[in-house]
């Protein structure tokens, strides 16, 4: 991890080794805590969704304590709210700085996306036009929370189902300003570039090659659904609900050839299945970035 | 932008958002559904999730129907969802559809209850030693009431709501139909360890806990509770046991009762 | 265990104190010997932020499926029906221990 702040943080905590680059972790489910901790199973990380362990006391913590003995964490946020048309909500700021110091994860993500307004929480990650004057904005929020929290975020590409009229700049563009600007690293949600480019008539391999590669902190993978849209079109969803689809693993392949074996977080958070079968879709994710990790060693250079 | 999102998220029926862009040009009704329907179906899914013996009394179709209205007039504020809900006691009572069920509302109490409960912070319980030190001298009842662990929750209902509760659970061993709906029931919530356990209380032990939850002196607390049937030695015993007794509060001294 | 009505005193609360203390202690650790009646049994623990997209959404033409039902020309119709029905004096089974309640 080349991040000064992140390898701060990792050393403060001695018995947790540091999240490798061929680390595959999976989405923490409290049906799946005891198992967990019965049998420690073999996997690089565990992520948690900010929001579910924003609570005094009680089981989840409880677990989520014990589980962090064993294991490196990535925390994700989902209510942020970097795209909202207001300041980012510094209540909400503070009561990410809390679990943050308390558990002292590895990474730390949220998304390119709104779901706050006038008071309101919409419960989904809402689309952002791509203009200068969002681009402006969302880079003093993403500022913000850097310094509110001390250190480095990872931004998540999002799945999107609309475009907007008046955007003037590509996804891509708008998301390599922001890493240039603030200096914050890219989680690429690898089924969130599939679903967009699907939806958006776009070339998902063109959009990872436009992205600033050497940022990358963390991958996902999840499964979609597919629908059609008023035209007869593919419209594909983001419903983590089920496996990693073929496309989306051959596209996982080609990124990591781009950009060499980061940590890649496997998310399931529909129809969430036993233990051993997400740990199974974790090594098929270990056998790529393994092979990619190989390659690299032969050839340093390429 | 933004505004106009919020709207046609919230009401199914308005019309979406202007300025939206498709590469097929289409009219974007079918994409802008998408959000639409992961608002709605997503935030009545957390109510399905917080509310599931309200769920099982309504059945899954009223359910999402009544849940959708309250999405609509009360949207969550929080981004965590484990705290959605807590108008929804009040919104069934206010709901002239869900009125042939009387107990609904304080059901939905109960269970918005056991949620903050099983959230609430961790607190070590009180030292024996230190309650054995209370009772040495029996003037400092007087001037002394009980800290709670933040889990204890207490409610009241004219309906007998926790046996309603507990049919609804997955071993149930209550038949729904052999509860008498004119009973009233005292539930106190507390959390020993990691799971809320539910207890039903006479009055006179929901007096002394109320009491006590007011921050009265245990000699007052039991005064209070001894106005109706009352067994001191079981309602200390059973918040010991249940570790809801956090500290001792030193009160200014009200004088020896009786 | 006795009752004690409207003659309640320092000293017998001193005492009842005592006496809980003491069980309490013998009784060992907290949860023990409760009855399982009073376990908040088999609750399912979720969390419940995703950044799923919404059931309903995953099949054709179903993007609004999921919340087409209106409340106001709908009857509940859930276990609540069986609620209503006439109560049978011995009917609490386990409750034994609460029929105290209402006193």
């Amino acid at each position: 991890m080349s991040d000064l702040a992140l390898s701060k943080a990792c050393t403060a905590l001695d018995p947790i080794q540091h999240m490798l680059s061929t680390d595959v972790g999976i989405g923490l489910k409290p049906e799946h805590f005891k198992e967990i901790l019965q049998f420690l199973p073999e996997l690089g990380f565990f992520e948690i969704h900010a929001e579910n362990y924003m609570v005094d006391g009680g089981p989840l913590h409880f677990y989520l304590s014990k589980i962090r003995e064993h294991y490196p964490l990535s925390i994700h946020g989902v209510g942020l709210s970097i795209g909202a048309q207001a300041p980012v909500d510094e209540a909400h700021l503070d009561r990410l700085n809390l679990l943050l110091n308390r558990y002292q994860p590895e990474l730390f993500s949220e998304h390119l996306a709104w779901s706050t307004h006038q008071g309101h929480y919409l419960n989904d990650l809402l689309p952002v036009p791509y203009t200068q004057q969002s681009l402006k904005h969302i880079c003093e929020q993403v500022d913000h929370v850097q310094t509110r929290l001390g250190r480095r975020m990872l931004l998540e590409n999002p799945a999107t189902y609309v475009e907007f009229d008046n955007s003037d700049m590509t996804e891509e563009v708008f998301i390599t300003e922001i890493i240039k600007t603030t200096g914050c690293g890219l989680l690429i949600d690898i089924n969130n570039v599939y679903v967009s480019c699907i939806n958006h008539h776009r070339d998902p391999l063109g959009y990872i090659q436009a992205l600033p590669l050497t940022a990358v902190g963390e991958i996902h993978l999840a499964g979609f659904a597919t629908d059609q849209d008023s035209d007869g079109s593919p419209l594909l969803i983001d419903s983590h609900d089920s496996e990693v689809a073929a496309p989306v693993w051959n596209l996982y392949q080609k990124a990591l050839q781009l950009m060499g074996p980061r940590p890649t977080l496997l998310e399931r958070d529909g129809n969430v299945p036993g233990l051993a079968v997400l740990h199974e879709e974790a090594k098929q994710a270990k056998v790529f970035l393994m092979i990619q990790a190989e390659q690299q060693l032969r050839s340093p250079y390429a | 932008m933004h505004n106009a999102f919020n709207e046609s998220l919230l009401n199914p029926d308005a019309a979406i958002p202007k300025g939206l862009a498709c590469w097929n040009q289409t009219d974007c009704y079918e994409r802008f559904s998408v959000y639409r329907n992961n608002v709605m179906s997503s935030l009545i899914n957390v109510l399905a999730g917080n509310f599931p013996v309200i769920e099982q009394l309504v059945g899954q179709r009223f359910f999402r129907a009544m849940a959708k209205e309250y999405v609509m007039q009360c949207p969550p504020d929080v981004p965590m969802m484990v705290k959605y809900g807590r108008s929804f006691a009040k919104f069934i009572h206010d709901f002239p559809p869900a009125r042939s069920i009387p107990y609904l509302e304080d059901i939905a109490k109960l269970e918005f209850a056991i949620q903050e409960s099983r959230h609430a912070a961790d607190v070590q319980p009180i030292q024996l030693s230190k309650l054995i030190n209370l009772i040495e001298d029996q003037n400092k009842l007087n001037s002394t009431g009980l800290l709670l662990a933040p889990s204890t929750q207490l409610l009241n209902s004219a309906f007998p709501l926790a046996s309603i509760w507990f049919a609804h659970q997955p071993q149930a061993e209550i038949q729904l139909n052999t509860i008498a709906l004119d009973q009233a029931e005292n539930v106190l919530l507390t959390r020993p360890q990691l799971d809320v356990d539910i207890h039903r209380i006479d009055l006179g032990m929901a007096k002394f806990i109320n009491s006590l939850l007011k921050g009265l002196s245990v000699t007052q607390a039991a005064e209070l509770a001894s106005e109706f049937s009352f067994e001191p030695v079981a309602a200390i015993q059973r918040l010991i046991k249940q570790n809801a007794i956090v500290d001792l509060i030193d009160l200014p001294f009200k004088g020896a009762m009786l | 265990m006795t009752t004690i009505n409207k003659k309640l005193t320092s000293a017998s609360l001193a005492m009842a104190f005592g006496t809980a203390i003491s069980l309490a202690a013998l009784s060992g650790t907290a949860v023990a010997a409760e009855g399982a009646m009073e376990k908040c049994y088999g609750v399912a623990l979720a969390g419940q932020n995703d950044c799923k997209a919404g059931p309903g959404t995953s099949c054709a033409g179903s993007s609004t499926k999921d919340y087409q039902g209106n409340a106001w020309s709908l009857v509940p119709e859930g276990t609540c029906v069986q609620v209503e029905s006439p109560t049978s004096a011995t009917g609490f089974g386990q409750l034994n221990e609460f029929t105290e309640v209402n006193s």
